[in-house]
């Protein structure tokens, strides 16, 4: 039944929004939170419990919300496992309770309860161990049936987010009494202040207490204090913003729910923002959260935290209950009687485990006519689907009281998240009776209750004196401003974690239905350290992150191990503070913008030839031009390679690194880069080159080309092009800075292409009619400056095909033109287009070592290069290259394979064994690097890396591939299946 | 050069791209010299700045880009041995962003102070991942040269991240 409005600081009784929970119209009003308007609506059940299936309310007003859990919204935007108490209620929204069947208040899976002795902690791995055989077929599918709360919509994310990055001189995380006077301290500074406030409302505790700034309610000073940041151009504002984490250097990252309290983003709105702030200083102003008690049923709906309890009726106007009964351990319980009291609503008792209380306190309670019991304690609360008593007991007896819902403070804790993610160990303090943040780094302060500064006047103190020193260091003003005047009310706590003599269950984690039992078990069993008790029971692993309550547990194992809090510590959490959806994190990056895409000077015209494309890094490239007719990739690339091998083929070698190296001291640097000299390449000229690591293996292979006296144009792999631009960066900045080099990335402004084939010659002298082509002006492995169509260009006679070949560069701008003039003219003499597979498969045919080869793990002697090591100079990699055992000739080194069958394949990944071995990892002599079907010999190919490889040529191999079912003999061959005399590319 | 599609009717909010089809070179200072060229190409403080129409750009120590119509063979004979210079005009595409809030736009991609870039900075950074060296030459304008390879997945981004007032060009 619908509770009577009161007014309240947040919201607008006059504006009524309609809404459903599980299908029931209610109605709240604009600045609900969903679980205000459940409460007045008199809903009390809103969900059942992960393991038992037990009825649960709302327990918070907060994102520490353990039980309060809903789905929202419909379809494709169904979002489970949404906390109710951080909703923001919009009109027509929807939302549904989870994890019960068939419906909320006949929830069958609730017979779980009968089996809780079985479901203790540890029920897991402990039953299922046996038979093992069990665990994939059964257990693990039915275990993943059970587990989980909600449901996934399963369908696309409709909405869009977004990142930004901010930068400030401050960041104030928390917009409480704290964070507000910090904020505008800095702000009047003319700092740049971010405040970041996870609610739709700044005030934090001034919107939910009863509290008199300057004799005036307190939130009145809070929405002064906003009207004046937002005037002020040096600070933005963050509200429904959670910072998630602390990271290294003042980074802090935070999600903005931008549209999430409407009922769909507006369009082009995103629906949330993911942002990365960097600021010099920060303050922490995160708040306390209060902690229960663990009685029997404390998990009642029903059983709320006491500050929860002031924040619906101060905030939102909304009584819990109409008898409200309260259980304290501290000061602060007795403020959530008076206010109730105050406000008129029943209060059956009053009952504060400590037999010595202010004497003030007693006085006033006294004068309001409540019952307060000292010493006296709630053991068990009943009522299954909502609270209908409690059993207390105090030197009277005990006694059952029909109450309606029970406020409950165990004191309070600081909510210490951001302050430990950078490895910060929370203390215990005695006088807060709370873990207090520990050591946090230098520009980081934690200000008010998240620094223990539970009362109204220290919190302001402490948000003064955090601003202060801030302001110091950064050299600022301190502008004028006034101290507000606010009480300093008591808020003395007597830890209280459980009530001994508890019949019912007493749990210390809601959401995760863990209990003292549990704790006690993880005890016996030796899980005695806070991260073990963790691990073992569950607490404080669910979405709330045991932010109320896991703290009980801890405490309770302390006591068990006669340690205290002190002793034992508590957990450490780690990013994020709140759950964060991935597809914040992902932002734009979704879909076709996962990641960004470079695109080849071809690739239009590739596109539109329906090429499909391979990843090689970021770039796209063809991998082959099906034509009419061909079925299957295969056929498309035995044409190509065929046609190469007998016409000529073009191909898109722009994905190639390009380096320039200029500078008098170019060549000298080359020299020790390279495992073979360059300072003597005369200009013109072309040269393979290796480069080692420092440990002596191969770091990446290419050519150099000596374009002038002082000028080198260095290729790389396409895969290795970032890497090797860093190395020699390096070499240069930190080995050899005396050295006169200037280096820089060219591989955008150019746009290379391949000319290969016996007619290539042909192909050019049409596209560059005065450039003379014979071997005599340009012969294999040289290079010149060309011109073509007005257009300077390079021409470089390489041949990665093994046939007659040139690479003919242009500025990438008109590399799309001469493209297209280049498959124009190959066609014209019976040539094609090709692409990466048939690239791959000559160059598996001429046994060039390419990316498989070079894996980081094979030397230059592997690879049969061993002959480029120069004796004459030192460079990188010389002295460990040299080490025997890289040199033995037992190490796995290059060969070819071909099948004895000449049918069968020779899968990259297949080991080499022994023929006649059993195959296995004690007779493995090798793998399988490169394989393809070779159309220019009609039969399979590989290349392989085989134990003393070279000296076993003409032998058998049996080639073996368990997870495809491979198994073949192959015979041992040179690398080089195509013209091993290289006659084709000196043509 | 931008792919079609895009608004081309003037409207509030929007996002204006200009493409700059100049010739872009990269000047590389010598061991030891790149006081003396920065000096030589006007950069004594700042590390952007835009002189008779050319903007020169810092982009790493002792290197710069020089944007706009300047005479490669009079650069190179006023630099002398003191710099190498290679022409760079395919390997960038140069924009330049006016209205529309681009400060927003690049808030969302670039992890800089957009708040204090001013005439005068420069930075080589990411914007969505992807390379990119922006500059100030007027407080209200950004010019942006983004790696050829990468310029239609920017486009998308910046066309997506303009939000539903869009992105016009010339």
């Amino acid at each position: 039944m619908p509770r009577q409005r009161r007014p309240g600081t947040g919201i607008d009784p006059a504006q009524k929004l309609d809404f459903q929970f599980d299908g029931l119209p209610l109605q709240g009003v604009a600045g609900d939170t969903l679980a205000a308007a459940l409460l007045a609506n008199g809903v009390r059940v809103v969900g059942r419990s992960f393991k038992y299936h037990r009825a649960r309310g709302i327990v918070t007003a907060g994102p520490e919300e353990p039980n309060a859990l809903v789905e929202l919204r419909e379809g494709a935007r169904l979002e489970p496992n949404t906390k109710a108490t951080t909703v923001e209620l919009f009109d027509g929204l929807s939302a549904r309770s989870q994890n019960r069947w068939p419906s909320l208040g006949l929830d069958l899976m609730a017979v779980n309860q009968l089996a809780s002795p079985l479901l203790a902690a540890g029920f897991y791995y402990k039953t299922f161990m046996w038979p093992r055989h069990f665990w994939e077929k059964l257990y693990e599918p039915a275990i993943r049936r059970a587990a989980g709360l909600g449901r996934a919509s399963g369908l696309p994310d409709p909405d869009s987010y977004e990142k930004c990055y901010a930068h400030a001189d401050l960041l104030v995380v928390g917009a409480g009494p704290a964070g507000l006077i910090a904020a505008l301290l800095a702000a009047r500074s003319g700092a740049r202040v971010i405040l970041a406030e996870e609610d739709f409302l700044l005030g934090g505790r001034l919107l939910a207490e009863a509290f008199l700034i300057d004799d005036a309610p307190a939130h009145l000073w809070a929405r002064r204090v906003e009207a004046e940041l937002e005037t002020l151009p040096n600070v933005r504002i963050l509200k429904r913003t959670a910072v998630f984490g602390a990271y290294d250097d003042g980074t802090f990252g935070a999600i903005e729910k931008v549209a999430d309290h409407l009922p769909e983003p507006e369009p082009g709105q995103v629906r949330q923002r993911y942002w990365q702030i960097v600021a010099a200083r920060a303050v922490l102003a995160t708040g306390g959260i209060e902690r229960g008690i663990a009685f029997g049923g404390n998990d009642r709906p029903g059983v709320m935290l006491a500050s929860a309890v002031r924040t619906y009726l101060h905030r939102f106007g909304v009584a819990a209950a109409s008898r409200i009964a309260v259980f304290t351990s501290s000061d602060d319980g007795w403020k959530t009687a008076f206010d109730l009291a105050a406000a008129g609503i029943e209060v059956p008792f009053l009952a504060d485990a400590r037999a010595d209380v202010a004497a003030d306190l007693v006085e006033r309670g006294r004068r309001l006519g409540l019952r307060v019991e000292l010493g006296a304690r709630v053991e068990d609360a009943t009522g299954a689907t909502g609270l209908n008593g409690a059993y207390l007991r105090s030197a009277r007896g005990t006694t059952w009281l029909p109450i309606e819902a029970l406020a409950v403070s165990g004191g309070w804790n600081s909510n210490l998240g951001l302050s430990t993610h950078l490895g910060g160990k929370p203390e215990w303090s005695e006088t807060a009776a709370a873990f207090l943040p520990g050591k946090t780094p230098s520009w980081m302060r934690v200000a008010g209750a998240a620094a223990g500064a539970f009362g109204l006047g220290e919190a302001f103190r402490g948000g003064v004196e955090a601003a202060l020193a801030v302001l110091g260091e950064l050299e600022r003003r301190v502008p004028a401003f006034d101290m507000p005047i606010a009480s300093d009310d008591p808020a003395r706590t007597t830890p209280l974690w459980r009530v001994e003599g508890a019949s019912g269950k007493a749990f210390v984690d809601l959401q995760h239905d863990v209990t003292v039992k549990d704790v006690e078990l993880a005890h016996r069993e030796g899980f005695k350290a806070v991260e073990h008790l963790k691990r073992y029971t569950t607490l404080g692993m669910a979405t709330d992150q045991g932010k109320s309550m896991a703290i009980l547990g801890q405490a309770i194992m302390a006591d068990l191990e006669k340690v205290g809090p002190a002793g034992l510590g508590t957990t450490r959490a780690r990013p994020p503070q709140v759950p964060v959806a991935i597809g914040a994190l992902a932002g734009r990056h979704r879909g076709r913008q996962f990641r960004p895409t470079r695109l080849t000077a071809s690739h239009d015209w590739a596109a539109a030839a329906a090429a499909p494309f391979m990843d090689a890094g970021l770039w796209k490239r063809a991998q082959y031009f099906a034509r009419p007719g061909e079925t299957n990739w295969r056929q498309a690339v035995d044409r190509e390679v065929l046609t190469v091998r007998a016409h000529v083929g073009v191909a898109d070698v722009s994905t190639l690194g390009k380096i320039a190296v200029l500078g008098p001291d170019a060549g000298i640097f080359l020299d020790k880069v390279y495992v073979n000299g360059f300072s003597g390449l005369a200009v013109g000229k072309v040269r393979y080159g290796l480069m080692l690591r420092e440990d002596g293996f191969v770091m990446d292979d290419g050519t150099a080309a000596r374009l002038g006296d002082t000028d080198y144009l260095v290729s790389t792999t396409t895969a290795n092009a970032a890497n090797v631009m860093m190395h020699l960066e390096y070499c240069h900045q930190v080995l050899w800075p005396q050295l006169d080099v200037r280096m820089a990335s060219v591989t955008e402004q150019w746009a290379q292409f391949a000319v290969a084939g016996p007619k290539a010659r042909a192909l050019l002298s049409g596209i560059l009619p005065s450039t003379p082509l014979e071997n005599g002006d340009l012969p294999h492995m040289g290079c010149r400056p060309i011109e073509i169509g007005g257009v300077r260009g390079r021409l470089f006679r390489l041949s990665f095909s093994g046939e007659l070949a040139f690479e003919l560069a242009v500025p990438a701008r008109f590399g799309a033109a001469l493209w297209r003039s280049l498959v124009h003219a190959a066609e014209t003499l019976g040539g094609s287009a090709y692409g990466s597979e048939a690239l791959g498969v000559m160059r598996i045919e001429k046994g060039h070592v390419g990316g498989a080869e070079l894996n980081g793990r094979t030397t230059a002697f592997d690879l049969g290069l061993g002959r480029l090591l120069s004796r004459k100079k030192d460079f990188i990699g010389r002295v460990m290259a040299a080490r025997p055992a890289l040199n033995d000739l037992h190490r796995m080194r290059l060969v070819g394979l071909v099948p004895l069958d000449g049918r069968a394949k020779l899968p990259v990944g297949a080991h080499l064994v022994p023929e006649g071995e059993r195959p296995a990892a004690s007779v493995d002599q090798g793998y399988v690097t490169s394989a393809a079907y070779s159309p220019t010999l009609g039969h399979p190919i590989a290349l392989a890396l085989l134990s003393g490889g070279p000296e076993r040529l003409g032998q058998t191999i049996r080639v073996v591939d368990p997870l495809r079912d491979g198994d073949a003999l192959a015979r041992i061959v040179a690398p080089v299946f195509v013209d091993p005399e290289g006659s084709r590319v000196l043509a | 050069m931008l792919e079609t599609g895009l608004e081309t009717a003037p409207k509030a909010g929007l996002l204006h791209v200009e493409i700059r089809d100049e010739a872009i070179l990269l000047v590389m200072a010598a061991a030891n010299a790149a006081q003396i060229v920065a000096a030589q190409l006007g950069l004594r403080v700042a590390r952007a700045s835009r002189i008779d129409g050319v903007d020169r750009v810092a982009i790493a120590p002792g290197k710069w880009l020089i944007l706009g119509g300047i005479d490669q063979t009079a650069l190179a004979r006023q630099l002398g041995e003191g710099a190498s210079i290679l022409d760079m005009d395919s390997a960038y595409v140069c924009l330049s962003l006016t209205g529309g809030g681009w400060r927003r736009v690049l808030a969302s991609g670039a992890a800089i102070d957009v708040e204090r870039l001013a005439p005068g900075d420069a930075a080589v950074t990411a914007i969505a991942g992807i390379n990119v060296v922006l500059w100030l030459t007027d407080a209200d304008r950004l010019e942006l040269a983004v790696t050829r390879s990468y310029y239609r997945s920017f486009l998308a981004w910046l066309k997506e991240t303009a939000g539903p007032d869009g992105i016009d060009a010339t």
